[in-house]
């Protein structure tokens, strides 16, 4: 929910924001957080 | 080419390497030698990148939002004027030095020397170019994934990446201070060790290296058939200068999620202000790329800092065994500035330089033999003396 709110506060939009949590997930999952 | 002839040849080209041209860099050479002050460097040209300062120059860090009048000249660069060189121009490069491309999308893409129509790769693509194509002597930039590297491989120049530490970061605007190397880019070996060597950053005298034992690193990424090619050509040069092989098979990918981590955190850190204020100015892939880093939590930071060390001991194990480590410097040569921008042009610009972002170890890419498009061996080693002694003799040849 931070995260959200977070990007919201830099105004990106809904498609960028999409890309933002992918690439999150690709770094998370690379470095076996998820 | 004489000095005005340089800079007059720095004005009309067309790749776009210079944001700012010095128009009295003639002059100045001029009067340095009237006033008997012009060093051992006297008259050599400096390419420095637009994110390192020079006093009274324009600097933008590749991003117009930046703009200002630089009141201080960087550590950087001050140590080559005082020896008599001149700064030709400030460079072209990607946006915020966040990009290993050099598509700027308020400056326009710099133009690969050998094919205007690929990429010079980057983030210090406009030094790479001016050195590739003559007008300058010594190249200025910074490599914090591979940004010295990967422009001056793919241009076909010599890019050195010194240790971590080695050079003070003032003047230069920071991206990410854990993974941020001051870096230089000459045409050849020999150019770097004689200028490097007058400001004490390269040894002066080299023995050349009876017998060696280098490590291929293998299985970090799919290189291309040309890469692969000139590649291999580069190892029998090694091995022609007495250098012993052993193939070391890695498995990368936990690294390069840590490089990322601790570049988009501490990137996100130093721009989240301009991010909120001037986002909607900036390149889309910016504003991806350090939304990410606003997003990423501290627990990837953290782990991300754990690796780092542990990829570092491994590596210092590594060269207590090996006198250097080869790879090529990128996994494809320049690609079309159209198709640049795909997602998986990134991963192989950057696989093998980033390494050494994350470790600190010196690195250099010299040419690898090649008929067509230029190729980069990246060549790593423990300490400078290592580096240079191994990479001198390579050029040299047997």
């Amino acid at each position: 929910m931070y995260v959200k709110k977070l990007l919201e506060t830099l105004q990106i939009s809904s498609s960028e924001t999409e890309e933002v949590e992918k690439l999150v997930e690709k770094i998370l999952e690379g470095l076996q957080l998820v | 080419m004489n000095i005005a002839q340089k800079v007059e040849e720095a004005k009309r080209s067309t790749y776009n390497y210079f944001l700012y041209i010095n128009k009295r860099a003639a002059e100045e050479v001029e009067a340095l030698r009237k006033v008997g002050r012009c060093g051992k460097l006297c008259g050599v040209l400096l390419a420095v990148k637009d994110n390192i300062e020079v006093a009274g120059m324009p600097i933008t860090n590749g991003a117009p939002y930046m703009q200002k009048i630089a009141e201080n000249t960087a550590a950087a660069v001050s140590m080559f004027l005082a020896e008599g060189a001149v700064v030709l121009g400030k460079t072209n490069m990607h946006e915020l030095a966040l990009g290993v491309t050099n598509i700027n999308p308020h400056f326009g893409p710099t133009k690969n020397p050998h094919d205007p129509t690929l990429i010079t790769g980057g983030s210090s693509g406009g030094s790479a170019g001016a050195v590739a194509i003559g007008v300058a002597d010594l190249g200025i930039g910074t490599d914090t994934g591979g940004s010295v590297r990967i422009p001056a491989a793919l241009c076909g120049v010599v890019g050195y990446k010194p240790p971590y530490g080695r050079l003070p970061t003032d003047g230069v605007i920071p991206l990410a201070p854990t993974l941020d190397h001051v870096g230089f880019i000459t045409r050849t070996v020999g150019d770097m060790l004689d200028i490097l060597s007058v400001v004490r950053l390269a040894p002066t005298e080299l023995q050349r290296p009876k017998r060696f034992r280098f490590a291929i690193l293998m299985g970090v990424t799919e290189n291309t058939r040309h890469v692969e090619k000139a590649f291999w050509k580069a190892v029998e040069r090694l091995e022609a200068i007495g250098g012993a092989r052993d193939e070391l098979f890695l498995e990368t990918y936990r690294y390069s999620a840590a490089r990322a981590a601790i570049l988009l955190s501490e990137a996100a850190a130093s721009y989240y202000h301009l991010l909120r204020g001037a986002g909607g100015h900036m390149g889309k892939d910016v504003s991806t790329l350090l939304s990410a880093g606003v997003a990423l939590p501290a627990v990837a930071y953290i782990t991300a800092m754990r690796v780092k060390e542990e990829v570092t001991d491994f590596f210092n194990t590594l060269f207590k065994k090996y006198d250097v480590i080869v790879s090529p410097t990128t996994a494809t040569e320049a690609v079309p500035i159209e198709e640049a921008s795909h997602l998986a042009v990134r991963p192989k610009l950057l696989a093998y330089t980033e390494l050494y972002n994350l470790t600190g170890h010196p690195a250099i890419t010299v040419p690898a033999p090649t008929g067509g498009l230029p190729v980069g061996l990246q060549i790593a080693a423990r300490d400078e003396e290592a580096l240079f002694t191994i990479a001198k003799a390579y050029e040299e040849g047997p």
